[in-house]
């Protein structure tokens, strides 16, 4: 068999290719529907995903106050101030009872009166 | 960006374009991968609803999976052909022991005059009988180039071999076909063409 027989025959071959494809179906347009449409449903429930639901009044509240770490900050605060308020530490009790019982008095000083503030200003 | 736009851009390429919400990427990717993974599902099924139900699971599987595709690592058309070979594993293996693949009817071809249309189908069946009598790697070869259609590079992406391999092969089965083939040259009449 030489060269251009070769040629010739798989020329003719190509008829039997062609046969081939035409006598199988085509996809249906109601597949590729189908298809496009699973393709958008796929790409819906991202976009769920990607955005969350912002929760109504706390979700905008804490992200106003800078989210969860800085809700902790404020409540830790929060509650350090309530302990100091039913146990103080010692050393303000005794400073703090002066000025609520009377053990301790306290004067106001001007230490420039009228006449001592013209002196000083010249 | 205008549907033309997206013509010469690579498969895995729009794939990513889907995974960034791009839906006309998985538009164009479904008007250039289903005709063919149809036709491989449908030479091996035999059955054009068990083959749309294969490629719909396929297409499906591409569109989960395009937020985790990694790039550079597979290419689209060797993992959607081995998707639908798998299925149409499955769907096999599930089919009754005595339902002969023969057995189910060839689907009517309205779009040929009766003649015509007798004449292609004499010549696909002997097609197919020469491509049964091919070694199994030059009859893969061959089916994938001119039957489905895929390129060189992505013949030899799905069988794992190199490129030149797969022009050999696909050279020396299509000699075998047309030997084969010319035996009956006068009997299928394609010296009318």
């Amino acid at each position: 068999m030489t060269t251009t027989d070769d040629g010739k025959e798989l020329k003719e071959l190509e008829v039997f290719f062609e046969a081939a494809l035409d006598s199988e179906p085509d996809p249906s347009d109601a597949l590729m529907a189908k298809i496009m449409a699973d393709a958008d449903a796929e790409a819906d429930s991202w976009a769920e995903v990607v955005q969350p639901d912002r929760g109504g009044f706390l979700r905008s509240f804490l992200d106003a106050i800078g989210g969860w770490p800085a809700a902790s900050g404020i409540v830790t605060a929060g509650m350090v101030g309530v302990i100091v308020g039913f146990s103080p530490p010692a050393m303000l009790s005794e400073f703090t009872d002066g000025y609520l019982y009377g053990t301790t008095d306290a004067y106001l000083v001007d230490p420039y009166d009228g006449f001592g503030f013209a002196l000083n200003e010249g | 960006m205008p549907f033309d736009a997206y013509t010469d851009i690579p498969d895995e390429a729009l794939l990513a374009l889907f995974a960034n919400g791009d839906r006309v990427a998985a538009k164009v990717l479904t008007l250039r991968l289903t005709p063919r993974v149809y036709r491989q599902a449908f030479r091996v099924l035999k059955d054009q609803a068990e083959a749309e139900d294969v490629v719909q699971e396929a297409m499906l599987r591409l569109w989960k999976t395009a937020p985790n595709w990694r790039q550079g690592e597979a290419k689209v058309t060797t993992w959607l052909y081995q998707v639908v070979a798998n299925l149409c594993t499955d769907r096999l293996r599930k089919r009754k022991p005595n339902e002969a693949l023969d057995a189910v009817p060839e689907p009517a071809d309205d779009k040929e005059s009766a003649d015509a249309g007798l004449q292609n189908r004499s010549r696909a069946e002997a097609l197919k009988s020469a491509l049964g009598e091919l070694p199994e790697r030059q009859r893969t070869a061959v089916t994938l180039r001119h039957l489905e259609e895929y390129s060189n590079p992505q013949i030899a992406d799905i069988m794992g071999v190199g490129v030149e391999a797969v022009e050999s092969l696909v050279a020396r089965g299509k000699r075998t076909l047309a030997g084969l083939l010319i035996k009956r040259k006068e009997e299928l009449g394609y010296d009318d063409d």
